[in-house]
């Protein structure tokens, strides 16, 4: 069994004024040991709510999620309580992540209490030391209060702490986006080294392709609550399928001036996923969007090469 | 035409706990139609320079110690701290304000009303600066949706009914309405999604081209500034490390600060297997050292950068570095008899 996580056809509708607001739509993925699964898409497309669903910190509402093979889609949370050292997050801002009232000594030795991992409070000190240590927090942080240290520490408090239980799967929901980028390629060098000496597979949830391209080895795209395009890292970026990843790839600004090029801009702004039609969700805004596109949703299919594209017309579209 | 000029300016803000020295010695300049992105970290003091030109430093705390900025050949701020002064200013900014120079904030919610109407946010703008009557303002409110790719219609919306995206169009709408000769974007699509900010950022390129405004464009994401600037300069610690046109800083970065930046960054075109990064957080602007701000992080430190502090050296036409190697450099180059060059070459 190569898998940690497998999710399979896993949906989580919310009720919304005027119908349901379909926040992930038969969602199916897997995400092998020691692996990191990048999770991209723009705010709304359901990328963090899959990632709580995973947790189970939202309920889901139908699919299956698979973890080491057991089916946790559904267990009754005093079952779950005793998987949870197993999977642990890591949230976007620190600030409201963290205990404002508790020092980072206690915010780290929470999990290590609620478990009662250790029986004297000396092991229980020397771990919360080694654990600062492991994610390169000086000692003299020990009693500060989190107001007290800047972002870059900020988060590294948050990765400590999802460390503390010895975890095997991370989902990283946006840990980056709010640090600088000298700090940012710190926190992101961190959490490689972390991945090799401990072996931890990562669902890294952000809206920054270049992000995702660096630590990822498979990359899943999401718009509207469903997956538009699926393989690994090096075939996305080498033959990109699917045109909204297109469209993703060419607006981000590329700091280098060889690449100041025509850009594909799309127009329009994402549609609602209240009561989403039986369409292409992304045909609205698509440049090569047909009659096809507005009257049936296209499947994720294997287009060789395990790379998986939800279009119509990505044959066409692409040439192949 | 030099739109806005900015010459040694000095800003401080006077907290209890201490002095901050956000600003410290910057110069710059733009014309009319060029766009100037000013790059950096938190707290490097990007928008403390959008405030100090707009005239909205917090007070009491924050104080102009020196220096001047030049709108349209007019100097802006008063560095006394005699009360009768400030109000002539006062008067001066308001009436300069919205007509000579505009600005777009980072967060469009937060700097729209949202108990008042889209529509009549702009007309305020032109009202209170167009010299115009209260239906030619409105019609000229709607020309200016119209142009940000806001249908008319939508005049009697409030602010929630739009997406973010929308919002930050009606802000450039609001900034543009006078049709002011300096434009200052702070961090206008940093809250934005990558779609979206690329629609926004080619209006405001259009726009600019359009009115031919001096764009200021602060942010800390080097590959808008590749996008749509002229030029770019660099700035740390309220310092400007490095100062040229594009080219010069994307095809010819010279400041170690600057590298390091660039080296950080994860690319697109490029597989790096680990990033670099540089250890340390930049030197708090309450405690600045006297000798080159950079020096703690710098891999190129030697004993000369800390015992002074550089000045910002040309090393070519138009590209400034603060950094002593860099400078120390050009002199050898200066003082090589020009056979030896040859030679060299």
């Amino acid at each position: 069994m190569n898998e940690i996580l497998q999710v399979k056809n896993l949906k989580k509708y919310f009720p919304a004024a005027g119908g349901t607001l379909h926040a992930v739509d038969d969602v199916t993925l897997s995400i092998n040991y020691g692996e990191t699964m990048g999770v991209v898409g723009e705010s709304g497309c359901g990328k963090s709510t899959l990632g709580k669903t995973i947790l189970r910190l939202i309920q889901p509402t139908a699919g299956e999620i698979l973890f080491e093979g057991q089916d946790i889609t559904f267990i009754d949370q005093k079952k779950f309580k005793a998987l949870r050292p197993k999977m642990q997050m890591i949230f976007q801002d620190p600030m409201s992540s963290l205990n404002p009232r508790m020092s980072v000594s206690q915010q780290i030795a929470e999990p290590l209490c609620i478990f009662k991992v250790f029986d004297s409070r000396e092991a229980l000190y020397n771990r919360v030391l080694e654990l600062m240590d492991t994610v390169g927090l000086a000692r003299r942080y020990f009693d500060t209060y989190p107001h007290e240290l800047d972002g870059g520490r900020r988060q590294r408090i948050g990765i400590a702490r999802a460390l503390a239980l010895n975890p095997k799967l991370i989902i990283c929901d946006e840990p980056v986006s709010a640090l600088d980028v000298l700090i940012q390629a710190q926190i992101l060098n961190l959490l490689q080294d972390l991945q090799k000496e401990h072996g931890l597979s990562y669902m890294f949830i952000t809206h920054n392709l270049s992000v995702v391209k660096h630590i990822s080895n498979t990359i899943c795209v999401m718009y509207l609550g469903q997956i538009v395009e699926l393989c690994n890292t090096k075939e996305l970026f080498g033959k990109t399928l699917h045109p909204y990843t297109q469209a993703l790839l060419s607006a981000i600004p590329i700091p280098s001036l060889k690449n100041r090029r025509e850009k594909m801009l799309l127009k329009g702004e994402l549609s609602s996923p209240v009561n989403p039609k039986d369409a292409c969700r992304f045909a609205p805004r698509c440049p090569y969007a047909k009659e096809a596109c507005h009257n049936s949703s296209p499947e994720l299919v294997d287009v060789g090469g395990s790379h998986k594209v939800a279009c119509h017309f990505v044959k066409e579209i692409n040439g192949i | 035409m030099t739109a806005l000029e900015i010459k040694n300016l000095v800003v401080h803000y006077e907290t209890p706990e201490g002095v901050a020295e956000a600003v410290n010695n910057v110069s710059l300049s733009i014309s009319s139609g060029e766009t100037l992105g000013l790059v950096g970290e938190t707290g490097a003091g990007k928008t403390t320079i959008a405030l100090t030109i707009m005239g909205l430093l917090p007070r009491p705390a924050g104080r102009v110690i020196k220096g001047e900025i030049l709108v349209n050949g007019e100097n802006v701020v008063e560095t006394s701290r005699r009360k009768r002064k400030l109000h002539s200013k006062d008067k001066m900014l308001r009436k300069l304000r919205g007509s000579s120079m505009g600005m777009i904030f980072q967060d469009p919610m937060s700097a729209l009303n949202p108990v008042m109407r889209v529509g009549d946010q702009i007309t305020e703008v032109i009202r209170l600066h167009g010299n115009m009557s209260r239906s030619q303002s409105v019609k000229r409110a709607k020309e200016m949706m119209e142009l940000v790719g806001i249908s008319s219609v939508r005049y009697n919306d409030y602010p929630h009914e739009f997406s973010g995206g929308m919002k930050q169009r009606i802000v450039i709408a609001m900034a543009l309405a006078c049709n002011p000769g300096v434009l200052i974007a702070d961090e206008p699509t940093t809250a934005l999604d990558v779609t979206i900010q690329a629609q926004v950022l080619e209006l405001m390129n259009e726009l600019k081209r359009k009115f031919n405004t001096a764009l200021l464009m602060i942010t800390h994401d080097l590959g808008v500034v590749a996008d749509i600037c002229d030029k770019c300069a660099v700035l740390y610690a309220g310092e400007i490390m490095e100062y040229g046109t594009v080219e010069h800083i994307f095809n010819n970065p010279r400041h170690p600060y600057t590298l390091a930046l660039f080296n950080a960054l994860p690319s697109l075109d490029k597989d790096v297997e680990r990033l670099k990064s540089i250890s340390g957080l930049m030197s708090d602007n309450m405690n600045l050292p006297t000798y080159c701000t950079f020096y703690e992080r710098c891999d190129k430190r030697c004993q000369r950068c800390s015992e002074g502090d550089p000045v910002l050296t040309q090393i070519e036409p138009g590209h400034f570095v603060k950094c002593f190697h860099l400078a120390q450099e050009q002199e050898d180059k200066a003082n090589t008899p020009a056979s030896e060059v040859l030679l060299n070459e």
